[in-house]
């Protein structure tokens, strides 16, 4: 992940714009705007696009997909429609905050890491190792399962399952830009190191973390609905797309609107969100490994 | 090399100590009380108590901790709470079904990876090469358990050409290593496609095409075999990340592997059982990734290790 | 009827038995013809496949009394004394006579002289002994606490034991006769395998333990030495069938889907997937109410506003049972009226005209009365400011969940606010010991007795102490539980155990909600497979037509 650019300096906004071009240009990238935009506006609308209370229950077991139901309706007799518009918000903030979690951690001692270097350096980094020892999803797993399901664990567990990433990616290019000339010129001028990572180091690295948070949001998203589907999510009645999959299984064959319609928004949401992260991969050009 | 490989080992050392002391602090200090599960649901205070006393649960945590290290450094990794048995036998009767999942699902990706990401990369910029990237896409997409919920009921229950759950013939591999291995196979399709590409762009291709050898004889001759390093290490890494899917694929699957023991035992608060088995997956994680690295260097000499 | 003494004890079980018959019909079994010889030829072979979700932990009678290992144990053993499938009442089997004396603390037991263990080894008095020894040994505690004050095992010959209780032990003859921990075990095994027992049992039954895959299944095989069915059976020789695989499919839309395409032949259903199966003629259904106590609200009378008795009452006619019982069970369940289940001798029906029955507006008025008033425009009562919000605790059961779902939506109505706190079972089951929860959602799978009054209500039991998850201390309550305890007379016993049972319902001590019905789907290939009224599987008789 070495990167060669200084290019940082001078020509911002244009570059900005060229970026913004070339992502426009990436069709895929367009249409998973385009999706994930419909996502956006129904899950913030949610209150006023939803047609029923996704918590409304009624003796309306049941039903298929109609005008009036449009996804149909669940055991409890809610709208499954409007409990996938709000199902929405939360695979979002999901997917948001706990890469949130992840990036702003993992970026942070990534700087430290790399800035610092020395023992601090290697006591990061080791623990990091511990990290990546086992897979992402068994350590939220193993977590939610010791604090409990609930949303906020939900997003804590996928959060720290996923920081290593983030650390490994901005030591390396911190040290990278280290060696850098121009670093090294304003270091000599006296330049404070807090200034100099924001002025010279985050900027040179914002484009591969910019790539990976994006892409990190749709496996935060998917990781959500696997935990959900084991009975780890958030608590019931909560809407969610991977517990009401989950939930569902047991009508699979009376009622297919209740397995179709969540499988079907989660990989929809996804789909949006892995193809805007090809698109800006493209446009961006960060050498990610 | 051997000194690369010794050193490489014994970092994993602190590494494994590491994982062993997170998940024991995660598990004893978390709520829920095996004596109690072990005991039922309706046992008075007295039973419950000579349970814990007799499981362990009463010493303090550094010595708990301690009988569980210095047993796994002996190979011990002592008692199953719930059922008795030793924890290296449960593992061992699951592990083999794991592993076979794995591999099942690592062949079909590998299979539908590499070929279809090959047809994308001769066909760029065509009607195949875009049905490839978008089944790719798809396929990186769409979550596995929600997948295979679906293959059993088209081709399980609607369509009865596949069992939907057991593990004891190749037939019930079949839709469990689908759903494992999608994922895998799209992500491989994509880097097939992309590192073909690039090779096709260097000056030696260009050279053969130039020389007049046919495009069969380019593609399979020089762009391929040279474009398989980068798709090796993918295929390392995605075996590593296999791995943890079978975790929740076997739950859909009802697979009797190492996840349905794994979630059982978090469930039952069996902390000798979850311990082996998290220390399991770790240690073939990281052997997993220690083999890419050699591997790597195997394929590209250009790679030193010092 | 009775070929002994009659005694107390036995004037128990025969109220216990009409009471089960008043309250159920039965699901007997279906008595054909005894086969002629040929037919019983053509009935022999194959192999029968029954799906299960839940594998055992163990298959130790003595290490656990978990209802996995239970289903196993019924077919490698045998009890020593049977019950009759229809009626109830204790009949001979492993013990030929049997005599119980008057204080009810001794049990003699004359047993047949031509049983053999799977080993080979006879089972005699001598054996027998060892056998429940077994459970006075650390690590079986879980058996010993059902066991009772056991005094002595006394050999008088080699047939005859002698059981000697310390003191009145009411459920003795039960005891002789329960289905798992209580059935002989295998001494060359026990001593063979030692602690490993658990993986290699054997006993007196129809069939050998041959394998267990772990994770998959456990198979097992006929023994062909086995020739002392019990009477109700038509077949008194060996099993029909060759072998049966027991499947373990934790996933209930997996193990149904095994069962339509014909991978297992008997499993039982989840109420959502019943009504598909019910017309289907490739299977037969059968039904029974589940054992153990209902589904239940527990109050926590330590925690306000718990301890009010208006809130409770209000929060129990605000519970809609029906609705609850469409949706948490697909309409497959009774509604619930008290603490203990109709099926359970002790019950006290007066519970079904004294229950609260749905009504928002009274339910409304006693919290209103209690202070908790609801502001104009508001969805949640207040009383001084402070919101009426409490706590559900549960674990994720698929219909508990759903269950816990109905109650918030229900008491929400009422303008109390629930928060749903959902756990595994084990962080559950310590919460509820701590007393964290105002309510929680709770159910039980074994308990045949009216003393479960006794471990639920009882202050001595409260605190983490025992099982009174109510945290109630009410002297007037522990009285009549301990009374019930004490007491020999039945007469008496029932009169207490019914008050306890009226004060329960009258104090709104917890909320009953409802009784699951079981279904088991069985493959029409299965012939002869039946069910007592209690719902244990009689299948003896039973044997594959392919």
């Amino acid at each position: 992940m070495n990167r060669s650019g200084g290019n940082i300096e001078g020509g911002e906004s244009s570059r900005g714009r060229d970026v913004f071009r070339s992502f426009l240009k990436h069709r895929g990238a367009v249409v998973g705007l385009l999706i994930l935009l419909l996502f956006i506006v129904s899950a913030v609308g949610a209150p006023w696009l939803a047609p029923h209370d996704p918590y409304d229950i009624s003796a309306e077991r049941l039903l298929a997909p109609s005008a009036d139901h449009f996804f149909g309706t669940d055991p409890l007799g809610r709208d499954v429609f409007s409990r996938i518009i709000y199902g929405g918000r939360v695979s979002l903030q999901v997917g948001l905050v706990s890469v949130g979690i992840a990036a702003l951690t993992g970026t942070m001692l990534g700087l430290i890491a790399g800035f610092v270097e020395g023992p601090l350096d290697n006591v990061i980094m080791r623990a990091m190792d511990i990290l990546l020892a086992f897979p992402g999803i068994l350590l939220a797993i193993v977590v939610v399962a010791v604090l409990g399901p609930s949303l906020t664990n939900l997003m804590i567990a996928i959060g720290i399952a996923s920081i290593p990433m983030y650390t490994r990616l901005v030591r390396g290019s911190t040290l990278a830009a280290k060696q850098e000339e121009y670093i090294l010129a304003a270091r000599a001028q006296g330049m404070s190191d807090v200034r100099l990572i924001l002025r010279h180091i985050l900027p040179n690295i914002a484009s591969p973390i910019i790539v990976l948070s994006t892409l990190g949001v749709a496996s935060a998203i998917l990781s959500a609905a696997a935990l959900s589907f084991l009975g780890l999510g958030p608590r019931p009645p909560t809407a969610e797309w991977g517990s009401m999959l989950a939930a569902s299984r047991n009508y699979i064959r009376r009622a297919w609107w209740l397995v179709a319609f969540p499988g079907t928004s989660i990989t929809l949401c996804v789909l949006a969100i892995n193809m805007i992260g090809d698109g800006l991969r493209d446009a961006l050009d960060p050498q990610l490994d | 090399m051997t000194t690369y490989v010794l050193r490489r080992l014994l970092s994993a050392v602190p590494v494994l100590i590491g994982v062993s002391i997170l998940v024991f602090a995660m598990l004893h200090l978390a709520p829920g009380d095996p004596a109690r599960l072990i005991a039922g649901e309706e046992a008075e205070a007295e039973v419950l108590e000579q349970w814990r006393e007799r499981l362990g649960l009463n010493d303090p945590l550094p010595t708990q901790y301690w009988r569980f290290v210095s047993g796994a450094i002996r190979g011990d990794l002592g008692q199953s709470l719930r059922t008795n048995r030793a924890v290296v036998e449960e593992i061992g009767d699951r592990i083999g079904n794991t592993l076979r999942l794995a591999a099942v699902g690592m062949t079909l990706a590998i299979l539908l990876g590499l070929g279809s990401g090959t047809v994308a990369a001769v066909f760029h910029r065509r009607a195949m090469d875009n049905v490839v990237m978008v089944g790719a896409m798809l396929g990186v997409s769409i979550p596995g358990f929600w997948f295979g919920l679906l293959l059993i009921f088209v081709f399980a229950v609607t369509l009865g050409w596949f069992p939907s759950s057991g593990a004891s013939g190749l037939r019930h591999l079949v839709l469990p290593g689908i759903a494992l291995g999608v994922r895998a196979a799209a992500i491989l399709a994509r880097m097939t496609r992309s590192s073909m590409l690039e090779v096709i762009r260097r000056d030696f291709v260009r050279t053969a095409r130039a020389k007049g050898l046919n495009e069969r004889t380019v593609i399979y001759r020089h762009v391929l075999k040279n474009s398989l390093i980068p798709v090796i290490t993918i295929i390392g890494l995605q075996f590593g990340a296999l791995l943890a899917g079978t975790i929740i694929i076997e739950q859909v699957f009802t697979w009797p592997g190492l996840g349905t023991l794994l979630l059982h035992s978090l469930n039952a608060r069996d902390y000798p059982l979850v311990q082996g088995i998290v220390l399991y997956i770790a240690v073939g994680y990281i052997a997993v990734n220690l083999a890419v690295d050699l591997l790597y260097g195997y394929l590209d000499p250009r790679i030193r290790y010092d | 009827m009775y070929p002994h003494k009659t005694s107390l004890f036995i004037a128990t079980v025969a109220i216990m038995l009409i009471a089960a018959m008043t309250a159920f019909g039965c699901a007997g079994p279906v008595g054909d013809e005894p086969a002629p010889e040929e037919e019983e030829e053509t009935r022999r072979g194959g192999t029968i496949v029954i799906g299960y979700s839940e594998e055992p932990p163990t298959l130790d009678a003595h290490g656990t009394t978990a209802a996995a290992t239970v289903s196993v144990l019924d077919r490698i053993g045998d009890p020593v004394l049977e019950r009759d499938p229809e009626t109830g009442d204790f009949i001979a089997h492993i013990a030929e006579e049997w005599d119980i004396s008057e204080d009810g603390k001794t049990l003699t037991l004359w047993l047949r002289d031509d049983v053999t263990f799977h080993s080979g080894t006879e089972l005699n008095a001598q054996t027998l002994k060892e056998s429940w020894e077994r459970i006075l040994e650390p690590g079986h505690e879980v058996a010993l606490g059902r066991m009772g004050p056991l005094g002595d095992l006394v050999v008088e010959d080699d047939y005859v034991l002698r059981i000697e209780m310390e003191e009145s032990f009411a459920p003795l003859m039960n005891w002789v006769s329960w289905r798992s921990w209580a059935q002989p075990v295998d001494p060359d095994l026990v001593r063979e395998y030692g602690d490993d027992y658990g993986r290699n049992p054997g006993s007196i039954g129809p069939y050998r333990f041959d394998e267990w895959l772990t994770g998959q299944e456990i198979s097992l095989v006929r023994n062909e030495d086995y020739d002392w069915a019990p009477e109700f059976y038509d077949n008194r020789g060996p099993a029909y069938p060759d072998a049966l695989r027991l499947r373990y499919i934790m996933e209930d839309a997996t193990r149904v889907a095994a069962l339509e395409t014909g991978e297992i032949h008997i499993t039982s259903l989840p109420s959502t997937e019943v009504e598909r199966f019910i017309d289907d003629p490739d299977f037969e259904i059968f039904s029974y109410p589940r054992g153990g106590v209902s589904m239940h609200v527990l109050f926590n009378h330590e925690r306000e506003p718990m301890d009010d008795l208006r809130v409770r009452q209000a929060l129990s006619y605000a519970i809609d049972k029906s609705a609850i019982i469409d949706v948490a069970a697909d309409g497959r369940a009774e509604e619930a009226h008290g603490p203990l289940p109709p099926t359970m001798w002790g019950y006290w029906d007066g519970v079904e005209d004294i229950s609260y029955d749905h009504d928002l507006e009274r339910a409304g008025a006693l919290l209103d009365d209690a202070g908790w008033t609801l502001d104009e425009g508001e969805s949640v009562r207040t009383r001084d400011g402070e919101p009426l919000e409490i706590t559900l605790y549960l674990t994720s059961f698929d219909h508990w969940v759903l269950t816990a779902e109905m109650l918030q939506a229900q008491w929400r109505e009422l303008g109390v606010e629930v928060i749903i706190e959902n756990y595994e079972w084990g962080t559950v089951l310590e919460y509820l010991a701590d007393g964290r929860h105002h309510t929680a959602l709770m159910g039980y799978s074994t308990s045949n007795d009216p003393d479960w009054l006794y471990r639920v209500f009882h202050s001595s039991q409260a605190g983490g102490a025992g099982i009174n998850r109510h945290h109630i201390r009410n002297d007037e309550l522990d009285n009549l539980v301990e009374r019930q305890r004490y007491t020999m007379d039945p007469d008496e016993r029932l009169q207490y155990a019914g008050e306890a049972q009226r004060f329960a319902v009258e104090q709104a001590v917890q909320a009953p909600i409802y009784i699951l019905t079981e279904y088991v789907a069985v493959n029409r290939k299965v012939e002869d497979f039946a069910i007592d009224y209690r719902g244990n599987w009689l299948l003896h008789d039973m044997w594959l037509n392919e």
